[in-house]
């Protein structure tokens, strides 16, 4: 828009520049997409921020124009000097909002940021509608944003209603001197000296500078303390002096938010310091059996359920873990909830980028599985890879016959990093009857089928040696399952015996049409295990097939000796 | 003819009749955004010119200054505010922006405006733009103005009193509303509670913000609003005086803005927990036996549990919980109730301590209908400093009063009775101001303002000394009457 437009616009009936108008029709179209679109949308949404871009581009345009753009707000509408903008569809909605909460007047200076228009945007709809007993309104969240372009001028319609007190009707008791008998006077009062007196007592009231700089620390402070600090100790007193139900209900009500409010800003160290004098005060209505023990048995739930510690989550995401005071605090705070909460804490651990945090997370669940693993065992069948590892490796943790039992189950799982994880949990404890483990040499996976072949050829249990050839003759021989047969023999050899000698001669030396599915297969594993055996009989059947006068049992046997030597 | 009357002629201008301090108003705005986009010799930038010129002499025919100056977000043109019109009220809140974002209060034109050129005009508005452009415009700005070019012009940098009787009263009669929203805030939400209803706190933060907002531009109005005592509504007016007080002594203390409120609304609501003491226990002319002391002892929990009823967010709730509870706890952590604490009690909960400490006991109670006189309270505080009160922060209490508390009856050498209308300073020994009263059949009229520091420097027999303070209520005053009349 050109100022030259300006000069020669075409005025209106009452004076004002039609091009004017326009420009704060479309300010004024633009707010009123601002507030519904980031009403419908998430902050972030792009819808959101190019609604709130949108307006501000208008309001640029007008105040560079016109200057700061000044609108009168009366019942039906916005006003803009003598002309009404109610033209504009949805901007009595937005005016009548303002108007019902006293503002006669707004003005946006040139030079409204984005930043401020979007709060002044989010504070439109946040006041859509106003109760008898809402704790504010537009007008008072406008006074605590304390925008610095965006000014408001409210007049007296909140308090038309209000009586203004007529002073002269109170009461000024101790009204004449002459009857001033009181009735309960302090014995002190006769004697105390005024101010007035005391004026050369001056380290009473003089300031020194050491003061002064401590006092603004103090303010400095206050200004930035937690509150959330004072609810948890105020709440404490009055769950001390308890009355009643509703009272009760309520105070834990608010400790509940303010937990939430504080995990989620990690001020860790007041969340273990009231939940330590919560358990003190819990136990002592448990002695003394409170009808209020109910209602913090359902808190300690509450705060050990999902909707509160999901607060958590954010937070631990964000940090480095590298201030070692606040992780014990979180610690400390974690083994105060109640096992349930593993199952919420376990979950978070995939995201968890720290790996400090991750292992104070982890050390919190291992506390509160000993308590009661049932949780930790559900997380263990959890659909999600990461969450149900993480859960076995606080079992792999665990000593008892539950958490092995839940490892067994998790090395069910269909998904074979959770079977990997559960395996190898198992075979570093030990495991308690190996033929639960006996089927993994078959699973799927071929780092579980590698892994526990490692497990098994270290092992020296005296059943393996005929289980592992029980499960070579039953084996259902595909040609890609060739690595693994050949593995299986090779386990014989490491962890079999003589016993296995016929075995491994029927194997080797068997003739086509005797052999199974693989027969080369089985002929060159029984060569390795033969080989792996290096006992004097396995050598001579070596020998001889080396001597063979079929040149797949020669070759067999060859191959066998290279391996070994390469090994 | 004076400038009132020049204001009140009718002009005309683009075929409506406008005053003229709103012609001058909108040619002052209409000449900063003319230099805003175009040169000095465009025609409009001239007419806007000519027209600020022309006007503002006409003011200066009268006057010998004419001054423009905010306050409050209101716009003053020779001491007389100006009323946001349709058609003026662009004008006048563009000025108030403008004025605002330079930091300074307004500006003085005097006489040699009267023959300026388009040229400086034009300039005096560039500077105003241009220093709007640097971190500092106000210090900027007003080097720039202090060139011989401008001598026509100077900067106000603080709110003025002289001239300003109109101000002053409008500012009374709104401590005066302000102070009666804030008795009905807290009783309404006293008495919501007490029969179980929700109450939100709307209303008690719309006034508290009003307040705290006042206290910025003019404290000592607010402190005398704090001597307002009603024997039959004590809690009520009680809690407004101490929330008031807590206002003005966290702004002494350099507390923000929304820190204030907070400040103001603990204040306000600090003795909700009043309502659960039976009036028999209130109103006992007696001392209390120990039952009846146990139910008062429960008064500060009792806030607490009615403020945790309150339908309020819990960051607000978290901001005002603590120091209603800890306002019968001394500095030493003795008092009640027992909470076996160890840290020391919140910076607010010692503001509202002293601060509540002081209003009851410069109040009439049954069981002690003449109270102490409020110099002598605070002397009797002083008594507790380090044990009952926080050391530093009764120092800042004591200050903020000065020499001689608001409120305080005087008897002077002359046999003359005084109403102390400001404090004084101890700082800067500075002696209170004082109203005369004047007895007479139906009571004390107020007469003659005496700024005790101007009587000192008279002949020594003929200077007004204080010889003994007295409690209003020992004459039947309500203080706030007088200052409102004055």
């Amino acid at each position: 828009m050109q100022s030259s437009t300006l000069a020669q616009g075409n005025n209106t009936s009452e004076g004002t520049d039609k091009v004017e108008i326009k420009a704060v029709e479309n300010v004024i179209s633009k707010l009123v997409l601002a507030v519904k679109k980031t009403n419908m949308y998430p902050e972030n949404h792009s819808v959101s921020r190019e609604a709130i871009e949108e307006l501000s581009r208008s309001l640029e345009d007008f105040t560079e124009h016109f200057g700061d753009l000044v609108l009168e707000v009366i019942e039906e509408g916005f006003q803009y000097k003598d002309y009404s903008l109610s033209a504009v569809v949805g901007s009595e909605d937005i005016a009548y909002r303002c108007y019902r909460d006293g503002v006669e007047w707004l003005t946006f200076v040139q030079g409204t940021g984005r930043d401020e228009l979007k709060v002044f945007v989010d504070i439109l709809n946040a006041h859509q509608i106003i109760g008898d007993e809402d704790e504010g309104d537009i007008v008072t969240s406008l006074w605590e944003a304390g925008l610095t372009h965006v000014h408001y001028y409210t007049g007296n319609a909140v308090w038309r209603d209000e009586p203004v007190l007529d002073l002269t009707r109170f009461r000024v008791i101790g009204a004449s001197k002459e009857d001033g008998s009181s009735s309960r006077p302090a014995e002190s009062d006769s004697e105390a000296r005024s101010v007035l007196e005391r004026r050369g007592e001056r380290h009473l009231w003089e300031l020194t500078r050491e003061e002064m700089e401590t006092t603004r620390r103090m303010v400095r402070e206050e200004e930035n303390r937690d509150f959330t600090e004072d609810i948890f100790d105020v709440l404490l007193v009055i769950l001390e002096q308890q009355r009643d139900e509703e009272e009760v209900k309520n105070a834990l009500d608010i400790i509940r938010e303010s937990m939430e409010k504080t995990l989620s800003r990690g001020y860790f160290r007041n969340t273990c310091r009231f939940l330590s004098h919560f358990h003190r005060i819990r136990l002592k209505y448990v002695e003394e059996g409170q009808w209020t023990l109910p209602y913090l048995d359902d808190f300690l739930v509450a705060i050990s359920g999902s909707r509160v510690l999901a607060s958590l989550q954010h937070y631990l995401c964000r940090i480095q873990g590298n201030d070692p005071e606040q992780l014990e605090y979180l610690r400390k705070t974690l083994v105060q909830l109640l096992p349930e909460s593993i199952e919420t804490l376990g979950a978070m651990l995939p995201s968890i980028p720290s790996r400090a945090v991750g292992d104070v997370l982890r050390n919190a669940l291992l506390n509160l599985a000993e308590r009661d693993i049932r949780p930790l065992a559900r997380l263990a069948r959890s659909s999600d890879p990461g969450t149900a590892k993480q859960a076995i490796a606080v079992l792999s943790r665990m000593s008892d016959e539950h958490a092995t039992q839940s490892l067994l189950e998790a090395t069910r799982s269909e998904d074979a990093s959770v079977r990997r994880a559960a395996v190898k949990a198992l075979t570093r404890r030990g495991v308690p009857d190996y033929h639960q483990f006996l089927p993994f040499l078959a699973d799927p996976d071929a780092e579980i089928r590698s892994y526990v072949f490692h497990f098994f050829s270290h092992s020296q249990h005296p059943d393996m040696e005929k289980n592992i050839v029980e499960h070579i003759r039953q084996y259902d021989f595909k040609q890609r399952d060739a690595h693994f047969l050949l593995s299986l023999y090779r386990l014989l050899g490491c962890c079999g015996s003589q016993r296995s000698k016929d075995f491994l001669r029927e194997r080797l030396f068997a003739e086509p049409a005797r052999m199974w599915g693989g027969r080369a297969v089985h002929r060159q594993g029984a060569a390795i295990a033969l080989a792996l055996l290096k006992n004097g009989e396995a050598e001579e059947l070596l020998r001889k097939a080396s001597s063979s006068l079929w040149p797949s049992l020669r070759s067999a046997a060859r191959k066998a000796r290279q391996q070994d030597h390469a090994k | 003819m004076r400038s009132d009357e020049v204001r009140d002629r009718e002009v005309t201008w683009t075929g409506t009749k406008e005053r003229l301090d709103e012609i001058f108003v909108g040619s002052f705005v209409r000449l900063i955004q003319m230099a805003r986009i175009h040169k000095p010799s465009n025609q409009l930038v001239y007419n806007a010119a000519d027209e600020f010129i022309r006007t503002g002499e006409r003011f200066l025919e009268e006057d010998s200054v004419l001054v423009i100056e905010a306050r409050h977000s209101r716009l003053f043109l020779q001491g007389e505010r100006m009323l946001f019109k349709r058609r003026s009220a662009v004008s006048i809140f563009s000025l108030l922006g403008y004025i605002s974002r330079l930091g300074i209060y307004g500006f003085e034109f005097n006489t040699l405006f009267r023959g300026i050129s388009r040229r400086q005009a034009y300039q005096f508005v560039c500077e105003i733009l241009e220093a709007l452009r640097h971190e500092y415009p106000q210090k900027w700005l007003n080097q720039r103005l202090e060139s011989e070019e401008f001598q026509w012009v100077s900067i106000i940098f603080s709110l003025r009193q002289s001239g300003s009787n109109v101000a002053t009263t409008e500012k009374v009669d709104l401590v005066h509303q302000l102070y009666s929203y804030s008795y009905n805030a807290v009783q309404e939400v006293s008495e919501k509670l007490q029969q179980g209803q929700s109450a939100g706190i709307r209303k008690p933060l719309r006034v508290v913000q009003d307040i705290a907002d006042l206290v910025f531009v003019d404290k000592s109005i607010l402190m005398g609003s704090m001597t307002i005592r009603d024997y039959d509504s004590y809690t009520f007016t009680h809690s407004v005086n101490v929330a008031i007080q807590c206002i003005c002594m966290g702004h002494e203390l350099g507390l923000s803005k929304q820190s204030l409120v907070r400040l103001g609304i603990c204040g306000l609501f600090h003795d909700l927990g009043k309502v659960d003491i039976p009036l028999e226990i209130i109103n006992k002319p007696a001392s209390l036996n120990k039952q009846e002391f146990q139910k008062v002892k429960y008064h500060s929990l009792n806030s607490v549990r009615r403020l945790i009823k309150l339908e309020v967010s819990p960051d607000l709730l978290a901001g005002i919980i603590l120091p209603p509870m800890e306002h019968h706890l001394r500095y030493d952590l003795q008092g009640y109730p027992e909470v076996g604490w160890t840290r020391r009690l919140s910076f607010f909960g010692r503001i509202i301590q002293i601060c509540d400490v002081y209003d009851a006991l410069t109040s009439s109670r049954i069981y002690r209908t003449t109270p102490l006189s409020p110099d002598r309270v605070i002397g009797k505080m002083l008594e507790g400093s380090g044990t009952v009160f926080d050391p530093l922060l009764l120092k800042w209490f004591v200050n903020m009063h000065g020499v001689m508390p608001v409120g305080t009856v005087v008897g002077l050498n002359t046999g003359e009775l005084g109403l102390i209308s400001h404090g004084g300073d101890l700082r800067e020994k500075r002696l209170p101001h004082l109203l005369l009263l004047e007895r007479t059949e139906q009571g004390f009229q107020k007469g003659e303002t005496i700024d005790l520091n101007q009587v000192k420097s008279q002949e020594a027999h003929m200077a007004r000394k204080i010889r003994s303070t007295h409690h209003p209520s020992e004459f039947g005053i309500q203080p706030f009457l007088y200052f409102m009349e004055s």
